[in-house]
């Protein structure tokens, strides 16, 4: 079981990963675009056809790490005043209000990619139907849900347990999630 | 329930989960299907849980943000970064205060290619302070001034939030972007009149250092080549009119790509990381406008904003009255809340209220993201000033804290001067 | 006492929402003896993305909404009969046109989900750009955005580039970025999304118009009162494509003649040879169009002579 844990919160990075080097391929199609217009006055045909549904996978791509490494912005005031078992308890809280939501979206997300494909969405130009990649997303929605499933039950049993994890942060903020954002300068 | 009491039950429930450690993305999104399922039923209610993030993720405008971060990350492993602190410090660096100035402009210059403020200050928290501290300068002006330049980051364009409050306004990216421009000088240099001031006030916290010789200047001097191309390609492109914002934000990324790589910097472990970090930046954002926008049609069908605006109007209170009054809401916001909430939570009941007294949205989006930025730097919860305790536990808080306070005044001069002076922020979007 | 929302994603002031639905909106309440409000939320207020506004009815986040088939190609597809080149002369007549071939059944799928409180069309698009585009020899190679997938077509078959996925308000950057040389729009867009400044050159060819509904959540209705849906049916269907053509043609004219008075602009009405070249160029969007699916020929024919049988058409 927690093999199976492991192995799923690893893929979480590599998801992510693959998603971002989308983007940058993305990036670098719309550079050449660019060029080919300016220098040739000759663009290729249909790069904006596909960027929306590429980017909503990409976006989605990246949503399960994000919660596997529990970096959303909230606001630990409370857990920062009370103690470390109150903390704990928020936290967990919070975990499992995330839950919810992530899990109603990855429900909703069903409807929403099956709608998709009876109304038989397509792109502008290169009539490419859509639902493959709503499908896609909605995938990613479910993976997420079930990474954030295995958090709550990590904290839960964390909070009945308390045994030791080292994550309760002596700050109103996670320096984990702030310090990301900046880095490597080696 | 009547449906004004019910956005204030909303608004009140969504402070109370955030205190309870919910994030404040999915705390907006659970109160705000919550409120519209009591007032439209669950069913629609619902639904918005997945047409609001469908439309969200794949907006082609908010697709600049993630190209941003991944174009800042990716500079910054490049070592440009470190770069145009060399530069500036050989260009200013000798005189009293030399360094911290030098702090100021290089964050400044950053932000040129940078959208985030966490990002800078993490930056030049790494880059620039133990330069200072190596040098004698105190570890209250030093790590005051690398916070406080953090918030360049955002107040430079292009910047993630302006992004945000374009798109949530409808507003263009490029107004917003040209109309932060003066702006950005402005800051800047009331930044260094508080520094010139304290070098006056009190020499003793910052030491000058020698001048060094002439051919030292200029061999450094080359070394900015890289960040100035990126930022005349990235912000030249847009406003000369050659690329769009989305362009422009692709051409960037590529070009910082190649720096990176072509610096040899880029190994597979950097790139793995660059990645990881752009993809944990965007989707904390992304999931604070999946919350944002369904929080924000939640007060619209209660109609509340209408009925503030009807509320301040029976009050007749002057226009710059109101203003002022938001200033200070936004003081107090940013004292608690990230910048990108204080922004996202207010704006369905403050934007409307804005306008309806004739004020321009370009202009106080400005004005805004300027206000949050403050927030960035006051207590309890400065972000920038707490990225950088984490970050060098040895330096007291409060001595952070202290030192920021300087750029606190110079930025209390700043919002007055905007909100006083709107041509300040609207005259250069309106000669582009 | 029953409250309507009613979803446009135009700002409040615009034409069609602050205008032509408002009135409607204010008719309807007055006639349904008490039982109705009608409240409009413009600016995208319920739903911000254009592409998902057909969405918010069948969901029931909004009662009534005014959408675009074009933007979410693939729903409402035999409203595109609308986008054919040289078809549509006028708003009024199109518009009424195109209620009555959905009166008589020849529209089906997504049409019968909803009630239907008004099937229109724009006034005709013309060719509208930043540079002479007189015959359609002059499209070859150049980046010319249209409004919706046919007239896409028509545009590609002139040889030129055709880009989507552009919507209104990120126009004027297009232009101005040379993202896109031309496109095919008429004077009201022109006006909405402030691309005066920017175009220089009209030409007045008829390249299609864009489909525009009213819909109206089926089970919504059903659940109304009978003063209610009587009101709702007295100002609806014929009456609001009436109402919504007239106001629209009327519009357009004052705006084509404020904009003709510039000096900048240069507004050319093609010569008869100049017209069957263009006709020729983009037939094989309309050949297309008939060739996709069947009983295309008859709904064809059915729009073409509603149209012609309308006053506004003589
Ligand atoms: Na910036
Ligand atoms: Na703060």
């Amino acid at each position: 079981m927690t093999l199976i844990e492991d192995r799923a919160r690893a893929a979480t990075r590599w998801l992510a990963l693959i998603g971002f080097a989308g983007l940058l391929v993305l990036a670098i199609m719309t550079t050449l675009d660019v060029l080919m217009r300016w220098l040739f006055d000759n663009p290729i045909h249909g790069v904006n056809d596909v960027s929306a549904v590429v980017m909503a996978v990409v976006i989605a791509s990246c949503i399960p790490a994000n919660l596997e490494g529990r970096r959303n912005i909230s606001v630990d005031v409370l857990g920062a005043m009370t103690g470390r078992r109150a903390t704990r308890l928020l936290d967990a809280f919070g975990g499992f209000v995330t839950l919810l939501f992530i899990g109603a979206v990855a429900w909703q997300f069903i409807g929403y990619a099956d709608s998709m494909y009876h109304s038989g969405r397509r792109t502008w130009v290169l009539a490419l139907p859509l639902w493959p990649w709503w499908a896609a997303a909605t995938a990613f929605l479910w993976f997420a849900a079930l990474i954030q499933l295995a958090n709550v039950i990590r904290d839960l049993h964390r909070t009945l347990t308390g045994g030791s994890d080292g994550h309760a942060s002596p700050h109103p903020i996670r320096p984990d999630a702030a310090d990301s954002l900046g880095h490597t300068e080696s | 329930m009547d449906p004004t009491i019910l956005a204030f039950v909303g608004f009140a429930g969504m402070f109370l989960l955030i205190g309870l450690h919910v994030p404040i993305g999915v705390a907006m999104a659970v109160v705000g299907v919550s409120g519209f399922a009591a007032i439209a039923g669950w069913a629609p209610a619902l639904s918005l849980l997945a047409t609001e993030p469908a439309s969200t993720m794949s907006n082609l405008d908010l697709a600049v943000i993630p190209l941003f971060m991944l174009m800042g990350s990716l500079a910054t492993t490049a070592g440009l970064a470190g770069d145009i602190y060399a530069t500036a410090e050989a260009l200013i660096g000798h005189r009293r205060g030399g360094l911290v100035a030098t702090t100021v402009v290089a964050s400044a210059g950053f932000g040129a290619v940078c959208g985030s403020g966490v990002a800078t200050t993490a930056t030049f928290g790494r880059v620039a302070l133990p330069e200072m501290l190596g040098r004698g300068y105190s570890e209250k002006i030093s790590a005051g001034s690398v916070a406080a330049g953090g918030t360049l980051g955002i107040i430079v364009p292009p910047s993630s939030i302006m992004i945000l409050y374009a798109v949530l306004t409808e507003n263009s990216i490029l107004d917003l972007f040209s109309a932060a421009l003066v702006p950005a000088l402005l800051t800047v240099s009331l930044y260094l009149a508080a520094i010139f001031i304290v070098a006056r006030l009190r020499p003793e916290s910052m030491p000058g250092s020698t001048r060094q010789p002439l051919a030292t200047r200029l061999r450094v001097l080359t070394r900015a080549w890289g960040v100035i191309l990126l930022a005349v390609v990235v912000l030249g492109g847009i406003y000369s009119g050659i690329f769009t914002v989305n362009e422009a934000a692709s051409v960037g990324t590529v070009i910082a790509f190649l720096f990176a790589l072509g610096r040899g910097k880029l190994n597979r472990e950097s790139f793995l990381a660059v990645l990881s970090e752009a993809s944990v930046a965007t989707v904390m954002i992304y999931v604070v406008v999946f919350g944002a926008t369904i929080f924000s049609y939640f007060i619209s069908i209660t109609g509340v904003a209408a009925n503030i605006i009807a509320g301040i109007e029976w009050l007749d209170l002057p226009a710059l009255g109101v203003i002022l009054l938001l200033v200070l809401l936004y003081l107090f916001l940013g004292a608690f809340f990230d910048e990108v909430a204080a922004i996202v939570i207010t704006l369905p009941f403050v934007l409307p209220l804005v306008l309806s007294l004739g004020y321009d949205p370009v202009w106080w989006g400005i004005l805004n993201v300027a206000l949050v930025g403050i927030g960035m730097l006051t207590p309890p919860i400065g972000l920038n000033v707490m990225l950088l305790s984490s970050m060098r536990p040895d330096i007291p808080l409060s001595s952070i804290y202290r030192g920021v306070v300087p750029f606190f005044l110079a930025d209390c001069v700043r919002i007055l001067i905007l909100v006083l002076f709107p041509a300040v922020t609207l005259w250069l979007p309106s000669i582009l | 006492k029953e409250t309507l929302r009613f979803a446009s994603f135009e700002p409040a002031g615009a034409f069609l929402t602050g205008t032509i639905f408002a009135l409607w909106a204010e008719d309807v309440a007055a006639a349904s003896e008490g039982t109705l409000e009608i409240k409009i939320f413009p600016g995208g207020t319920l739903g911000r993305d254009p592409a998902a506004q057909i969405d918010l009815v069948e969901n029931g986040v909004a009662d009534i909404a005014w959408a675009i088939p074009g933007y979410a190609p693939g729903r409402f597809d035999e409203s595109t009969v609308i986008e054919l080149p040289f078809l549509v002369k006028n708003s009024e007549a199109a518009s009424y046109a195109a209620w009555k071939v959905f009166e008589d059944g020849l529209l089906g799928g997504d049409y019968d989900k909803f009630k239907m409180l008004g099937t229109f069309s724009s006034p005709p698009n013309m060719i509208a750009a930043t540079i002479p585009l007189v015959e359609p020899s002059d499209m070859k190679g150049v980046n010319f955005r249209a409004p919706g997938p046919t007239q896409l077509k028509a545009i590609e078959a002139t040889g030129a580039v055709p880009v989507g996925g552009i919507t209104g308000p990120s126009l004027a950057e297009a232009l101005n970025r040379d993202l896109i040389k031309g496109l095919s729009t008429e004077f009201l867009a022109v006006e909405t999304f402030r691309l005066e400044e920017l175009l220089t050159n009209y030409t007045v060819v008829p390249m299609g118009a864009t489909p525009m509904l009213v819909i109206m959540n089926k089970q919504r209705y059903e659940s109304l009162p009978d003063a209610a849906k009587a009101a709702i049916d007295k100002y609806s269907g014929a009456a609001f494509s009436e109402r919504f053509g007239k106001a629209f043609d009327e519009r357009v004219a004052t705006i084509r003649e404020r904009v003709t008075a510039r000096d900048d602009v240069t507004i050319v009405a093609p010569t008869e040879a100049q017209v069957e070249l263009w006709r020729d160029a983009t037939s094989v969007a309309t050949e297309d169009w008939l060739a996709a699916k069947d009983g295309r020929q008859s709904l064809y024919d059915a729009f073409a002579a509603a149209m012609k049988e309308h006053p506004a058409s003589q």
